[in-house]
């Protein structure tokens, strides 16, 4: 029952963090960057290139997936995505899907199809135990801290730097903040270096905790998107209580329900959340979610 | 060649094409692209004349394919009773996911098809009694001795895609058709002008469905199978790109882009992953630099070339400005 609960957190965990590089991205550029799936993947097999082939150090081979995913969305943004700056959302999601289609199968041409795994030190193979309960291998519980440090230095970096004020300043008014000088590529590009880092990050650390393949992004940045929409669109901490809710409720049904169908409740839920309650179950306002301009 | 005798032509093409193709390969090809046209025309009825995106083409696909086949194969109903009746019951779906999801609009209406399209394939999926799984639905029967060629089931999918293009092309033409285009344009201003959005919106999602569910049921009787393959999300974004690449809301657009991404598909057969790559790169292409589609610019450019009328221009739905 706990241990399904502990399992549960760390799903959530992940969720959280590709919810929250989705929801920086769109809040601030409007982008839905379903793409992120792909970014997902690749920051799994940079991870996984850099321990293996490249013989890096374990953390420094996860970092090295979070900048090269962080380079890799800017490159994206400004292939698939300047261009449809002033386009509607549907365009941008076209393009999105496009990214989301192209590197998962790119992933497949260049490095198969085979399920691999990101080796790990020794020091993170042991158990943790919780009371004789709980048993968690250690590098779930770096999940749990990662993604703890990336929402904190997300919230640092949006509160007190100048680009992440400029980044708040697109969220709320686009055409304002362009009025007043605010440079609008150079926001998209940090905005969607960071929600691409973030996603490289989480693709990292999930290839090491678990095995990971060509064609799981795009089943993860769907249910990141549930969680988004769970917790609000545009609110990153409605989007870490969305990733922690999601978590637990497929842990349980997956342990408890069935686990022939396991994502029918996932989807279930997302459609009637957009349906009976757009603005989230954490969301504070009443604002429809299609409504323009959330801010952070 | 003035446009009557390029018609006739055209006609007679398509009414002779099996003396030549015969049982061979041909046949079959032209037979999956005369179900797939009637698939990326009602998607374009959807997409290009009423502004719903959707990603649930190939769940509808699926609905028809399954259960009529299941009609079929479980309870040993003839075809010409199945056939309908998997056409109507996708409809049924169809209204069903129709009603909640027209609360939501943009990507959000995107999404919740989306989310539909991959609950359908889990249940294609994983009702292993009803479905047979993931080893699919084997031995559906061809609809009677008469149609058992692959000859004689061309013609049919000839008959019911040239009824179902025809029907299409009257609605768009008709006063419903110009309704859609003005929800399309301007919800609000249709509404003011005392359409009911809400019912041109069902009519047009119900409608559109039940075609792909109808071509589905073709589609399932023609292959003697059906397989979660066949209906995936990768099918409704090939679908949707489909109707893209033609040019959403063009009549022949969406023809033209079949006859495009069917041969693509047949050339890359073995090699899956490369198709897919190469798809969501056209897709991304295509919406960046030519959201109006290939066919008319294609054209525009031919009557250059050739002395005639100039071409119209005009930006695709989809590409509209930001509100």
């Amino acid at each position: 029952m706990l241990q399904v609960l502990a399992n549960g957190l760390v799903n959530g965990a992940i969720l959280a963090l590709m919810a929250i590089s989705l929801t920086i991205i769109f809040s601030i550029m409007r982008v839905p960057h379903f793409g992120l799936g792909g970014v997902f993947v690749w920051g799994a097999f940079a991870a996984f290139f850099a321990v293996t082939r490249f013989a890096l150090p374990f953390w420094l081979g996860v970092l090295g997936a979070a900048v090269s995913m962080a380079l890799l969305g800017v490159v994206i943004e400004r292939l698939a995505f300047r261009q449809l700056r002033d386009a509607t959302e549907e365009a941008m999601f076209v393009s999105a899907i496009g990214v989301l289609i192209a590197m998962e199968n790119g992933a497949l041409l260049l490095w198969g199809g085979t399920t691999q795994s990101v080796p790990i030190p020794e020091g993170l193979r042991l158990v943790l135990s919780i009371g004789g309960v709980v048993y968690l291998p250690a590098m779930r519980v770096v999940i749990f801290v990662v993604t703890g440090l990336a929402f904190l230095g997300l919230r640092l970096y949006v509160k007190t730097t100048r680009m992440g004020k400029a980044m708040r300043a697109v969220a709320q008014d686009r055409v304002a903040a362009r009025l007043l000088g605010v440079p609008i590529d150079r926001v998209a590009s940090w905005t969607f270096a960071l929600g691409s880092g973030m996603a490289g990050l989480a693709g990292a650390l999930v290839g090491a905790a678990f095995t990971f393949n060509f064609e799981m992004g795009s089943l993860s940045v769907l249910k990141a998107f549930v969680v988004v929409v769970l917790g609000g669109i545009g609110s990153v901490a409605g989007a870490i209580l969305g990733g922690f809710l999601l978590g637990v409720v497929d842990s349980y049904t997956l342990t408890y329900v069935t686990s022939q169908y396991k994502q029918i409740v996932a989807f279930s839920i997302l459609i009637a959340v957009l349906v009976l309650r757009p603005s989230g179950i954490f969301g504070q306002r009443s604002l429809r979610a299609d409504a323009p301009g959330t801010p952070l | 060649m003035s446009p009557a005798i390029f018609k006739a032509a055209l006609v007679a093409l398509a009414l002779l094409f099996p003396l030549a193709g015969g049982e061979g390969y041909f046949t079959h090809l032209a037979i999956t692209m005369l179900i797939f046209s009637i698939l990326a025309s009602s998607l374009n009825l959807l997409m290009g004349y009423t502004g719903l995106v959707s990603i649930a083409h190939g769940a509808f696909f699926g609905i028809g394919a399954y259960s009529s086949g299941i009609l079929a194969l479980r309870l040993g109903v003839p075809f010409w009773i199945a056939f309908p009746l998997g056409t109507a019951l996708t409809g049924v779906v169809a209204f069903a996911l129709a009603v909640p999801s027209f609360r939501t609009r943009g990507i959000y209406y995107i999404i919740v098809t989306v989310a539909f399209q991959l609950i359908a394939s889990e249940i294609f999926e994983s009702w292993y009694a009803m479905t047979g799984g993931g080893i699919g639905l084997r031995g559906i029967p061809r609809p009677g001795r008469l149609f058992a060629s692959k000859v004689a089931y061309y013609y049919l999918a000839l008959g019911v895609a040239a009824v179902v293009h025809y029907g299409i092309v009257r609605i768009i033409r008709s006063p419903v058709g110009i309704s859609l285009m003005a929800i399309r344009d301007n919800e609000t201003k249709a509404r003011m002008m005392g359409l009911n959005p809400w019912r041109y919106k069902t009519f047009a999602f119900v409608f559109a469905s039940g075609l792909a569910g109808l071509a589905g049921s073709l589609y399932a009787h023609y292959m003697e199978y059906a397989h979660p393959d066949l209906f995936s999300f990768f099918v409704s974004v090939d679908l949707f790109l489909t109707v893209m690449l033609g040019g959403a809301g063009t009549v022949y657009g969406p023809i033209f882009g079949v006859l495009v991404l069917e041969g693509i598909r047949e050339v890359l057969h073995e090699f899956v992953a490369l198709r897919l790559l190469l798809f969501g790169l056209v897709l991304i292409a295509l919406i960046v630099f030519v959201p109006e589609g290939l066919l008319r610019p294609l054209l525009r450019y031919a009557r250059r070339r050739l002395p005639a009328g100039p071409g119209r221009a005009t930006a695709g739905p989809l590409r509209g400005s930001a509100p």
